[in-house]
């Protein structure tokens, strides 16, 4: 068991049972090389615990965000009982169990390090605690590079599936879709990929449809910094203990005209190398830029207009945790080339789901936003379509749910 | 709601030809296999409790669904949710671990139904279709075995339920069995799609009622448009 889980964490119980059940484990599982023995389909993440699952978890391969609205007219008590059966249908799936009521529990069987992370929007939290919805639980201010649609934005409550079987991200999501559907209807669902198990070694980050290396300078979860970025500690106070922010945002990126661009314009958008990530003042990935750093004819080696220098931020507060993932969907009668700015035509429909994690929207992610907006190279190629703003409760206890102590009075 | 029947199946009721042929298989060794999936063997130590639960404390149905203050082992109990006035059904699987066979008669669930039935299904040759009446024996479980009540098969049915029964509440109802004694099964009501079989409640009644009812209307339990005609937000619930 020991390598499916590497980086999650220890397996559960059930992680080793489930694995066990399925001959998945040798009768001496410490033995043999590590990783080659053990199904990735078995490796489990725990549910419980006083942070949600999803978040500080290694980016699994395949993501399925799904915002819902709330029914007209729905209690505070409907909403009470929606968590409570979305809780233990995902509590169950995580573990490879087949939920109370699975019709096709054999789809169950893989959880392949699932998880499901909630996200209250500004409706669903003020019907439950009216008094802790935090300031920033809102759609965020407008961006003059935005270009949103409604059909992706905003929402009740979020659900964030990921997996690294595509299968069990699509299995979990109609389970947890015909519990709730009495509840709440489907707004919008936002699939997104990452390079599967495997195919690269894990920890190395991921490259996006621009082909650009992509979650460099990021906090690791774990790090101190994650704790003050995305828990607050240290940092900006979160609106609940173990809570966060997270901001969905969907980017169209045009790949049609990226394809106009050569390799030396590509860099000099971001300020680092295509090839490895590396800073374009030199060295490996990880080693830090040099924003001073001047050229023969003393202009900045990182352009003031490049993407790396003005997502960064002086402040150490005012960072984001990004876990995001590439979306590219099929595309009827596709032909031509999409036009500069255009968010439809040509080959491709390719973008970012990108979900960023903080511990306070308005101090951290708008801040970051905002300077983008104002000037960032990449704007050339990318446009925002879609945007959501959500209040990620904690954990749950064994025997609870997501949200509980919300309803505690 | 024609059918008004007494709490608890009566250990005998004159039996029809047809359900006595079509009443084969009361007895799975199988475990819950179709329930559970591959989760049948890893039972968590829940607390069995037979006592309400409260809104936003811990429920006993989070995994492995474990309650056994009696003589059976009661796994993964849920309940279809359905509106006052309709009937559902109670499903799980039912496990003797002690060393004496256990015969189930009926069951209670005197805070949710008017009345309780043990129902077997029967799939009607002639026109495919499935159909559920009660059972004419009791549930004998042998020791070491256990006994499936699934969707489709054999399962408790709540009839005329006086308040909805809510995706994401429990139910609680009280098994009976022959020796006299009685356990309490909390069970978590979920919606769903399927068991929705007529219910034929066969010649012994002489009730009237032809017309069979089907418990399908009652799949929804949120406040939404899917849910039933009447809307459940207005309406009781059964824990309030
Ligand atoms: C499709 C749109 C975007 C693309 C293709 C993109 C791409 C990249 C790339 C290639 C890097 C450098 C490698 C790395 O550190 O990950 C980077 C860094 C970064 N990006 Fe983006 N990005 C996008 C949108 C955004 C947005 C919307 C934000 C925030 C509002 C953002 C914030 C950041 C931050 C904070 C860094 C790290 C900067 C540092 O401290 O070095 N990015 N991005
Ligand atoms: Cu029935």
């Amino acid at each position: 068991m020991a390598g499916g889980v590497a980086g999650v964490g220890a397996a559960s119980a059930l992680g080793l049972e489930s694995a066990r059940r399925t001959g998945a484990l040798d009768p001496a599982p410490q033995e043999g090389p590590r990783r080659a023995q053990q199904r990735h389909g078995q490796a489990t993440v725990p549910f419980h615990g006083p942070r949600q699952a999803g978040v500080a978890t290694a980016p699994q391969a395949f993501a399925a965000f799904v915002a819902l609205d709330l029914h007209r007219g729905t209690t505070r008590d409907a909403v009470r009982r929606l968590l409570r059966v979305l809780s233990e249908d995902a509590a169950a799936l995580t573990r490879g169990r087949a939920p109370i009521a699975d019709q096709e529990p054999w789809l169950a069987e893989n959880p392949a390090r699932l998880t499901v992370t909630f996200g209250f929007g500004p409706r669903l939290l003020r019907l439950v605690a009216p008094d802790r919805a935090p300031a920033w639980l809102r759609p965020l201010p407008a961006f003059s590079i935005d270009r949103l649609e409604e059909r992706w934005s905003d929402g009740d409550l979020l659900l964030q599936i990921c997996a690294d079987d595509r299968l069990t991200v699509s299995h979990a999501q109609r389970v947890l879709l015909k519990a709730a559907r009495s509840f709440a209807a489907v707004r919008w669902v936002q699939d997104g990929f990452r390079h599967t198990v495997g195919s690269v070694p894990d920890g190395q980050s991921m490259r996006n449809l621009f082909g650009q290396v992509d979650g460099t300078v990021n906090p690791r979860g774990g790090s101190e910094e994650y704790e003050r970025v995305v828990h607050g500690h240290g940092g900006f106070a979160p609106w609940i203990q173990d809570g966060a922010a997270l901001v969905v945002r969907r980017i169209a990126m045009n790949l049609d005209t990226w394809d106009e661009a050569d390799t030396p314009a590509r860099e000099d958008a971001v300020g680092r190398r295509l090839s490895d990530g590396a800073p374009l003042t030199g060295g490996a990935e990880h080693d830090e830029p040099d924003l001073e750093a001047r050229g023969p004819l003393g202009f900045p080696v990182i352009a003031d207009y490049a993407h790396v220098r003005r997502s960064r931020s002086e402040d150490p507060l005012e960072r984001i945790h990004r876990r995001v993932y590439n979306y590219d969907l099929p595309v009827a009668d596709a032909s031509g080339s999409r036009g500069r700015g255009a968010t439809a035509g040509g080959i491709s429909d390719a973008g970012m789901v990108f979900a960023a994690y903080c511990s306070d929207v308005d101090r951290q992610f708008v801040p970051i936003q905002r300077r983008l907006d104002e000037l960032d190279m990449l704007n050339a190629w990318t446009t925002p379509v879609g945007s959501a703003v959500f209040a990620v409760p904690p954990g749950c206890a064994e025997g609870g749910f997501v949200g509980d102590g919300l309803f505690a009075d | 709601m024609p059918i008004s029947m007494p709490i608890s199946m009566p250990p005998s009721v004159p039996s029809s030809v047809s359900t006595a042929l079509l009443r084969t298989t009361t007895v799975l060794a199988l475990g819950a296999v179709a329930l559970t999936g591959c989760a049948s063997s890893a039972q968590e130590a829940a607390p069995a409790t037979g006592s309400t639960s409260v809104s936003g404390g811990p429920s006993p149905h989070d995994a492995g669904d474990t309650a056994a203050q009696g003589p059976l082992t009661v796994e993964r109990a849920w309940a279809k949710a359905g509106s006052a006035g309709a009937m559902t059904g109670v499903f799980g699987t039912l496990v003797n671990e002690g060393d004496a066979p256990v015969v189930l008669t009926g069951a209670a669930a005197e805070d949710a139904a008017g009345a309780v039935e043990l129902h077997e299904t029967v799939l009607d040759p002639d026109t495919g279709s499935t159909v559920m009446q009660r059972m004419q024996d009791p549930v004998s479980i042998a020791p070491g075995e256990s006994y499936a009540l699934e969707p489709g098969a054999d399962h408790i049915m709540l009839l005329d339920l006086r308040c909805d029964l809510r995706a994401g509440d429990e139910v609680d109802l009280v098994l009976r069995f022959e020796d006299g004694t009685e356990q309490t099964v909390t069970a978590a009501i979920r919606d769903y799609a399927g068991a929705q079989e007529e219910y034929d409640p066969g010649e012994s009644h002489g009730e009237g009622n032809d017309e069979g009812h089907d418990e399908g209307h009652a799949t929804g339990s949120g406040t939404g448009p899917s849910s039933d005609a009447t809307p459940a937000a207005d309406l009781p619930g059964c824990r309030g």
